[in-house]
Order: C-alpha cells, then structure tokens, then sequence
C-alpha cells in the first residue's frame, strides 16, 4: 500500500503535497513515503506501475481511513487516460474540422462563389435567325451567357465589346466559347432586332429572344434581377434594369463561375483561361 | 418616359455610330455642366444656369440620344459623381489610417 502511495505522490508531483500533508494523520505512511522519495531515484517507478495493487483487497482494509489516498491513487491513471482521450478527441476534432474547411475553401475557389444553383435547367428560345435555342445547345462546348438588352445606353455595348475581345483572345490557343446574349426585353428585341443589334459586335454572338414568361424564366434560373414591364404601349421608350455579369457554363450546360464588370479586357482573359485550367484537373 | 424636350424627335437608331455619336455629345454637355459646376442636370434649381451657359450642349445631347437614355445619363452624372465623393472620402480615411499608424 505504501509503495502504491508513493507511486501517485510521485507520478503527480503537484498532487504529493497534498498526499503528505494528509499522511500525516497516519504517521508510519507518512515517513515510509517521504523515506522512499528520498531513496528512489523518479525514473525507476515506472517498472512498479505493473505491480501496483489496482482498486483490490488492500484499500478495502483500510477504506474509511484513506478513502483520500484512494482517489489520488487511482487520479493519476484516470487522468492520464482522462487526458488522452480528451486530448487526442479534440486533436481529431481539429483535424477533422481543418480538413472540412480546407475542402471547402478549395471548392470555393474552384467554384468561384460557393455551390449556387445558376442555369442548368431546360429553356426553350429562339435565335437571331428565328431558330429554336434550348438548354441542349449549350451541351459539349463552354458558354459565356450575358443577359442585356439592345436598347441598353452604355454598359452593355461596353460589355459586349469586351466580350468580343476576350474571345478573339481566347481563339488564339485554340480554346473556342460559344457567346451568348439573352435579352431581358422580349417585347422590343426580336430576332431581327437582336440579329442587326449583334452585328455591331462579334460574329459569334448567339442573340436569344423569347416570350415574356419564358424570357422571365430563363432570368429567373440565372438571379438575374428582371424588372422589364410586361405591358408596353406602342412606341413607348424604358430602360431595362438587370445583373450585369457574363455566366461561364461548362459543357454539361452546368454553371461553372461569374465575370463581373470588375474584369476589364485582360483578367477577363486570365480568369477564364485560370477557371478552364482548373476546371479541366477536376473533371 | 415621355421627355418634353424631345418631341418630335425622330425614333433613335441603336447603331454603333449613333451610340458613339450619343456619346460624344454626352461628355460635351457634361464638360459644359462642369465648367458651370453643375452637378444634376435634373434640379430644377439649375435649370436657369444650364439654359443661359450650356442649351447648344443640351440640345445636342438630347438630339443625339435615345429619349430612354437622355433622363438615365442625366441621373447617372449624379450618382458617379457620389461614388467619386465616396471613393474618394475613402481613400482619404485609408490614407489617413496609414498615417497615423
């Protein structure tokens, strides 16, 4: 039983005061103790640990008394353990956390702005030459969509211009993105209208007109902002207030990032080039 | 957006050439503003100052350009101006922080 008192006054230092202090009720445990703290040398304790009485008889003789020594005793492996397990939890919490976020922040590097459910969904428009355009021909080639309208005083023929120059930059190693414009102003841009609007800007442009609700829709699965009035008197002049960002979709017809304005005629170029780069590794 | 200055006026052509015809004469009512330290073309306090300094400007402006856009460039000249104002107290702030730092 002594050498056991000595085990825990010895393997928890801040504890042995305590243990003496206390011992000293029982003088015959109190000298034996500080006798062989004196004699052993720390280290070799760790060969007794194996042979320490653990909860048994001996403690049950002498309950009332060193109820004390008892809990000390036993404090040692129990927080030793105690610590492990709290410890190496918290480790693997983390851990476990760390590399959650670092996924995530991956991802949303990739992906630009988090997972937003943009496009992807079927549409049924029509073209600048009167043909159906539906969700199938943004399939097997990337897309840049843009929602303008042709009566747009500034920004959009800024955009459009730059768009034209991103591609023919694009073009140059050989990576080919088929330009979409969709109208967000169905009652005014027709096909014709759409068709002799485009051609002041790069020949690739695919304009897509519609009816009202489907124009409506459309801008509904990308967020964009739509506030064009359903009904126009004939000859009436308004502007059209929308989201000015180009949607980069990937081949699936998913969406894959947004350009804003912020991107002038050269990051535009990099970014796609940086997007497609690492789009391509992940795919 | 019926716009009493422009009636009358033959229906604007969106072109490229009448975009950057539009546009010209923009910038030039707008520098006329400027040298009369005008900022909204629209408040009619103004109205008087723009008349007596600025009308050829004015008019050109209004001929050249969708009637749709002549009232959008007018209130967008108030807002850039705020943004500047703003942009600019920023720069000021950041500069000072820098400073006092």
């Amino acid at each position: 039983m002594f050498n056991s008192l000595k085990l825990s006054t010895r393997s928890i230092g801040l504890l042995a005061r305590t243990t003496r202090t206390k011992a000293t009720t029982l003088p015959l445990a109190a000298v034996s103790s500080r006798r062989l703290m004196q004699t052993r040398p720390p280290l070799l304790q760790q060969s007794h640990l194996s042979r320490r009485p653990v909860g048994g008889s001996e403690s049950q003789g002498s309950s009332g008394r060193t109820r004390r020594f008892e809990n000390i005793e036993f404090n040692a492996p129990v927080s030793i353990a105690f610590f492990l397990v709290v410890g190496g939890l918290s480790y693997a919490i983390f851990e476990y956390q760390k590399r959650k976020l670092d996924a995530e922040q991956a991802q949303e590097s990739r992906k630009g702005y988090g997972t937003p459910q943009i496009g992807g969904q079927p549409f049924a428009l029509t073209d600048q030459d009167g043909q159906p355009f539906t969700d199938k021909d943004l399939l097997g080639k990337f897309s840049l969509v843009y929602f303008g309208f042709s009566h747009c005083p500034d920004i959009c023929p800024d955009e459009l211009d730059k768009l034209g120059i991103w591609l023919d930059e694009l073009a140059k190693d050989g990576t080919a993105i088929q330009p979409v414009f969709v109208t967000c102003d169905p009652a005014r841009d027709s096909p014709e209208v759409l068709k002799q609007y485009l051609a002041d800007f790069h020949e690739g442009i695919v304009g897509v007109t519609g009816s009202y609700a489907d124009i409506k829709q459309m801008c509904k699965q990308y967020r964009v902002y739509f506030s064009t009035p359903e009904h126009v008197k004939p000859g009436q002049e308004y502007l059209v207030d929308h989201s000015i960002f180009f949607y980069l979709m990937d081949p699936q017809g998913q969406f894959v990032t947004i350009l804003g304005r912020n991107l002038d005629e050269v990051t535009g170029v990099e970014k796609i080039r940086e997007t497609l780069r690492e789009y391509r590794r992940s795919h | 957006m019926w716009n009493p200055f422009s009636s009358g006026k033959q229906e604007f052509e969106n072109t490229r050439e009448n975009r950057k015809q539009c546009w010209e004469s923009r910038d030039l009512y707008f520098q006329c503003l400027d040298s009369i330290d005008v900022i909204s073309p629209l408040d009619p306090k103004n109205k008087d100052k723009i008349k007596r300094a600025c009308q050829q400007q004015e008019k050109q402006f209004e001929q050249d350009c969708a009637n749709s856009w002549i009232r959008y460039f007018k209130e967008k000249r108030v807002t850039d101006y705020r943004n500047d104002l703003i942009n600019k107290k920023i720069q000021e702030e950041e500069l000072q922080a820098a400073v006092t730092k």
